[in-house]
């Protein structure tokens, strides 16, 4: 705005600009525009900008669940190309400085399917430290663009338990003196290092235990009830020590039911 | 019946006041919508407005909103 007094029967101009930088599409913004006058004391002005891009990525979010490490996850996203040429991509870059692991390599390449361009990013985890279990990595793909230079993208991954359980909770309805194999618990290495069950401990007097090696990186064991149980009601923890690539870890079963002669 | 008079002249001044102050903004349009505006471009557009009233037209803010 030039100034801000006008005589009756001047004219002025207000000017509104908006940076397009972070838009796509329709964008609508409102101007609000106060004077003294007591017929017009304020008025609304509408700024409507229909903004397109080279390239926009359909999501920028890239979701990677249940990952092992040393194994390729492949994500794609859908590109509105708007450049006229084939998107190619110069370079992909992981932005490590902001990672708790940088164990992470990721590739780029663009798949063109039923006249659609894609970006295919194949993911890999080349340690078996699994402290972190979810992380986000930021990505940057460098394109053949003039206008949009850089795509910025963020993986969020989630690890796989390293040791699974199953069941995490054991009900055992009537069971009779003696049944020692009543209910199976699964405990399982998603990483592909075995594990040795070392200890099974228990706060219950009456369960028993049956360890079955299935492989190893799978084990079972039934729980059951022993013969120096009393009929009544089943209340205890099953807490089972677990070895795993040189470490120690103890997983806890719940268990309730009742017991009969 | 002077004072009458005078009473009413002096409400007529306040009415006046009250309801006539500043001048009036008038735009040629209120509404812009810009097309095919590139990413990362400036969009710009120009609202004109005329002070159509007959006094002084002080323009106290412009603000987004």
């Amino acid at each position: 705005m030039e100034k801000r007094e006008y005589a009756p029967g001047e004219s002025g101009i207000i000017t509104a600009e908006m940076k397009t930088d972070h838009y796509y599409g329709m964008v609508n913004k409102n101007i609000m525009v106060t004077t003294d006058s007591d017929t017009t004391p304020s008025i609304r002005l509408s700024f409507s900008v229909d903004i397109y891009a080279d390239l926009r990525p359909l999501t920028t979010n890239l979701r990677f669940r249940n990952i092992v490490a040393n194994q390729t996850y492949t994500q794609k996203v859908e590109i509105e190309n708007n450049m006229g040429i084939p998107l190619e991509i110069t370079k992909v870059e992981i932005n490590k400085k902001m990672m708790r692991d940088t164990s992470y390599e990721i590739n780029a390449k663009v798949e063109k399917s039923e006249g659609k361009e894609y970006i295919s990013f194949d993911l890999v985890k080349k340690n078996l430290d699994y402290s972190f279990n979810n992380l986000s990595i930021p990505i940057t793909v460098f394109t053949n663009s003039k206008s949009v230079k850089e795509l910025q993208f963020y993986a969020i991954v989630n690890l796989e338990k390293p040791i699974e359980i199953d069941p995490s909770s054991i009900y055992m309805y009537s069971t009779k003196i003696g049944n020692k194999r009543v209910k199976r618990i699964t405990v399982k290495s998603n990483t592909g290092k075995s594990i040795v069950i070392k200890e099974i401990t228990t706060t219950s007097q009456s369960l028993s235990f049956e360890k079955v090696d299935e492989s190893d990186t799978i084990k079972h064991i039934w729980v059951g009830v022993n013969e120096k149980a009393m009929p009544g009601r089943l209340n205890g923890i099953v807490m089972i020590n677990i070895e795993s690539d040189g470490t120690l870890k103890k997983l806890t079963v719940p268990v309730r039911g009742t017991i009969v002669k | 019946m002077k004072k009458v008079i005078f009473n009413t002249l002096a409400l007529a001044l306040v009415t006046f006041s009250a309801f006539a102050g500043g001048g009036k903004i008038q735009f040629e349009t209120t509404k812009i919508v810009l097309e095919k505006i590139q990413q990362g471009s400036l969009a710009k557009g120009n609202y004109k407005f005329t002070n159509t009233g007959n006094d002084v037209l002080i323009i106290k803010q412009v603000k987004p909103g």
